[in-house]
């Protein structure tokens, strides 16, 4: 009774391994599957805002949502960095304000342009490997070494800036990053670049590919001989150098350094990662959806200015945004919505076809 | 569900009728027909893949058929959850096992449904009371307010199974139970086991390993890529046709199997004199004062009972634990790895007993994986060479036959064989001489263990050099050279003349 089945098993074994073409397509559609859902989300943002305000769609309202999402954006890129490994990194806000300060005072102190900006980097630098060392030498959850940061370096900016802020003078200073290049807004241009490298260098590089395995499984990494401590502190100390860069960019905005700005740039850059689907468990995501889904946040909160909705309504939709957004991207609504339409368009097949088309011919 | 109206007695109490499932692009299950006597012990043998764990999904309600129902007591039901399961009283007890360590084994055993005084106040006393005579009742000794962190793996399970047995179990699962289980505590389980059998629950009992369940089982189904191919009573005697059932045509050649998979030796005779890694004095918190020596071709076999210092062992000369030692010769270079990157850079590379959660990132490619280790050699002028990487992975799953519809698929979807020959393939890429091997054919079935000996043989006839750390006797014997463990300590030698004189005899005396 044992014998007789074996011939059938081994045909339909042969037949499995041989569609591969379309398992490649398939494939290819899923790695844009969740990005291509992210733009046509922000697709659905901007024809909701072309609809709702006719000032929306200017180019000058759309400038001035792009510089203003440029700063968070760079932090973003930087949190992704971090959340990849599987950590955070809460400290960005208080960095950005403490690297303005620096900055600011030593421009302040004639200090020359080029060598101010790169104080205010490796200011954000030191920070990160504070950061970095605790979290992979001391032992400490990233959580609180980097909530304890928020704290010291925000402290720390207030000390040292002794005034209300420190005013800022120096036109270069501006120029480099509050100017244009050919039309294109400075804060912009600094946003894309950054953006660009990263998501090269994530994709490209074998820093990259290590980050993405440490998040995934760091023992693995480990016993793989990949560097796991040395990538960590590299991801907090570029997390905070970026988040340098950014502080330097909101001081040019406003001519001044100052020990309260930044506010709440941590939350709003976990955000725009965790908006832009990947998992804060680590391991999964791109820094260019994190830009993507900082994008959607701020064309969101535009498009309410403009309507004239108040502030505090806008904290509420903004809190709505991020929570639909990640059911949608990681949670169970997005399996929810497949259901439905696959119900819907099984009942539409079978209306007209007599059969539903399956998912294995 | 239907809930029974008089219980009867009746032979078949619970019944599998036509069960059916399929995943995107394979059928994991097929018309697949099951029955199950109160009192009787159900084995089910299958390779990786054959749809054994499928059932066990369905069966505890964690998945849908797509076809097929659960019939109990005559009546067909239908789970929803894994809470419907229970309330039909059916428990499993899997591989991960489903306790809270930090609470204690009284709260474990009741959980859900503590004792309540008037007030709802837990009244412990009687929650220690009724969990401490539950498991004597079983025939288990342990003190119920220990946590269920401070007890061994073995203790741990036996926890699991009073819990279902308390909840007046009628059907219990058990997914590969031994697999984690030291061998001297797989005996207190198949004693637990028998009393079950006694006490009417009707078991189903899934193993890799025939020698345990023609011990235990009354009867075996063997499955085979998602339907049962065949029934037979549980005795050594219908050996042979189980595992012609199992492994289909290609148990014709193989008939002579048993659990090493037909190979009688790893590598045969590929040793040289040329020693590649000379090792004093090895200590560390486990470790006592382990020295030894390997040759170029050799197959070193380091077994004992499980929890004797072997893994740690294996973490020691490649650097991923702290260990000291007087003297660590690799290649003629003097050097204690402190370090893994430090042992692969000095040609050596370990595939840990824990595949899935140390050897691989399960969530990424074939290909990532398989370049994991060598990822300096992938790279020009700091950039990544994809195309070069794919290449090496495909050349690996062509040379080690990995089944993977393309080296772009996650390694979490294949089966445990295929993902043990990806964990080898990263090694062979990255260029290492020397590997140490622990448990390598663990959750390997019975086809795979014959491959993956296949390529310990073709590495070290190529001129590497491999440590195999085993708990089973049967794959130590087939090793050039046997080391025997024993807390943490060597306890002794068995050199090949040794082997062929006194068989395992002569490995298993050094054991205690």
């Amino acid at each position: 009774m044992s014998a007789p089945t074996s011939t059938a098993v081994t045909q339909s074994e042969h037949s499995g391994g041989d569609r591969r073409p379309p398992g490649r397509v398939r494939t290819l559609w899923d790695a844009l599957g969740t990005k291509a859902y992210l733009f046509s989300v922000g697709a659905l943002v901007v024809l909701a805002g072309w609809g709702l305000s006719p000032y929306f769609l200017t180019s000058r309202n759309l400038v001035a949502v792009l510089i203003t999402a440029s700063v968070v954006s760079i932090l973003a890129v930087g949190q992704f960095m971090v959340i990849v490994t599987g950590g955070i990194d809460l400290s960005v806000g208080s960095v950005a304000a403490l690297s303005s300060v620096v900055s600011a005072l030593a421009l302040q102190n004639g200090v020359p342009m080029v060598l101010a900006v790169v104080i205010g980097l490796v200011v954000g630098g030191v920070v990160g490997l504070f950061n970095g060392i605790l979290i992979v030498y001391g032992g400490i959850t990233p959580f609180i070494v980097t909530l304890a940061m928020l704290s010291v370096a925000r402290g720390l900016a207030y000390l040292i800036q002794t005034g209300r802020f420190v005013p800022i003078e120096n036109d270069s200073f501006m120029s480099v990053f509050n100017g244009d290049v050919a039309g294109v807004p400075s804060p912009v241009l600094i946003a894309l670049v950054v953006t660009v490298v990263a998501a090269g260098a994530l994709a490209l590089m074998p820093f990259g590919r290590r980050l993405y395995a440490i998040g995934s499984n760091p023992e693995a990494a480990r016993l793989s001989g990949l560097p796991v401590r040395r990538d960590v502190l590299r991801a907090y100390f570029l997390s905070s150098t970026l988040a340098g860069l950014g502080g330097m960019m909101i001081a040019a905005q406003l001519t001044e350094g100052s020990a309260i700005i930044g506010n709440e740039y941590e939350l709003n850059s976990i955000a725009a990662v965790v908006v832009g689907g990947a998992s804060l468990f680590g391991g999964s995501g791109d820094p260019i959806s994190a830009v993507v889904g900082g994008l959607i946040i701020a064309m969101i909160l535009n498009i309410m200015d403009l309507l004239g909705v108040q502030a505090q309504t806008q904290l509420i939709v903004k809190g709505a945004v991020i929570v639909l957004a990640v059911l949608f991207t990681t949670g169970r609504g997005r399996e929810g919505i497949r259901r439905l339409w696959t119900l819907v368009r099984g009942r539409r097949t079978a209306h007209s076809q007599g059969e539903p088309a399956g998912e294995s011919a | 569900m239907t809930s029974s109206v008089a219980r009867e007695p009746g032979p078949v109490q619970f019944a599998v009728r036509g069960l059916g499932k399929s995943y995107p692009g394979t059928r994991a299950l097929a018309d697949l027909d099951l029955d199950l006597v109160a009192g009787e012990v159900h084995g089910i043998a299958g390779q990786n893949g054959a749809g054994k764990s499928t059932l066990v999904r369905i069966m505890s309600g964690v998945e849908k058929p797509d076809t097929g129902s659960i019939v109990i007591d005559g009546a067909r039901v239908r789970f929803d959850s894994p809470q419907d399961a229970q309330r039909a009283q059916i428990y499993t007890v899997h591989q991960e096992l489903s306790l809270m360590a930090p609470l204690s084994v009284a709260e474990n055993i009741f959980m859900g449904d503590l004792k309540l005084r008037p007030g709802r106040w837990v009244d412990w006393a009687a929650v220690r009371r009724e969990a401490s005579e539950g498991l004597r009742e079983l025939g288990i000794d342990i003190d119920v307010r220990r946590p269920v962190s401070s007890l061994p793996i073995g203790h741990r399970q036996l926890v699991e199974i009073a819990k279902a047995v308390r909840r007046d179990a009628r059907v219990l699962l058990l997914d590969e139970p031994t697999a984690t289980l030291p061998a001297h505590e797989a005996h207190r389980l198949f004693t637990l086991v028998e009393t079950l059998k006694e006490r009417g629950i009707a078991i189903v009992y899934i193993s890799h390993h025939f020698d345990e369940m023609y011990e235990i089982c009354d009867r075996i189904s063997v499955f085979r890529d998602g339907r049962k191919v065949a029934e037979h009573p549980a005795e050594v005697g219908e050996h042979n046709s189980i595992l012609r059932a199992m492994l289909g045509k290609k148990g014709e050649s193989t008939l002579r199997l048993n659990s090493t998979a037909g190979v009688s030796r790893i590598g045969e005779g590929a040793a040289s004199d040329e020693v590649v890694l000379q090792v004093k004095d090895l200590r560390s918190d486990v470790l006592r004062d382990v020295s030894l020596s390997l040759r170029r071709g050799e197959v070193l076999g380091v077994s004992g009972l499980l929890g004797n210092g072997q893994s740690e062992l294996s973490a020691a000369l490649f650097g991923a634990t702290e260990a000291r030692s007087s003297e660590f010769v690799v290649n003629g270079r003097s050097r204690h790895p402190r370090h893994p990157a430090e042992a692969i850079a000095l040609g050596i590379g370990l595939l840990p007993e824990e595949r899935k959660s140390q050897g691989l990132v399960l969530s990424m490619s074939v290909t990532s994986n398989v370049t994991m280790a060598a990822l300096g050699s992938f790279t020009r002028s700091g950039l990544l060479q994809r195309g070069a990487e794919r290449r090496a992975a495909a050349r690996m799953r062509t040379s080690l036959a990995i089944k993977a519809s393309s080296t772009q698929q996650p390694v979490a979807t294949l089966s445990g064989g295929n993902q043990q020959k990806v964990a080898l393939a990263k090694w062979l890429v990255s260029g290492v001489q020397i590997l140490i091997f622990a448990e390598p054919t663990r959750g390997v079935d019975v086809g795979a263990k014959a491959e993956i000996y296949g390529l310990i043989g073709e590495f070290v006839r190529a001129g590497g050099s491999v440590i195999v750390l085993t708990s089973e006797i049967s794959e130590a014997l087939m090793c050039d050279r046997v080391l025997v463990m024993r807390r943490g300590a060597l306890v002794g030698e068995v050199d090949r003349d040794a082997i062929e004189d006194r068989g395992e005899d002569a490995v298993m005396d050094l054991f205690s």
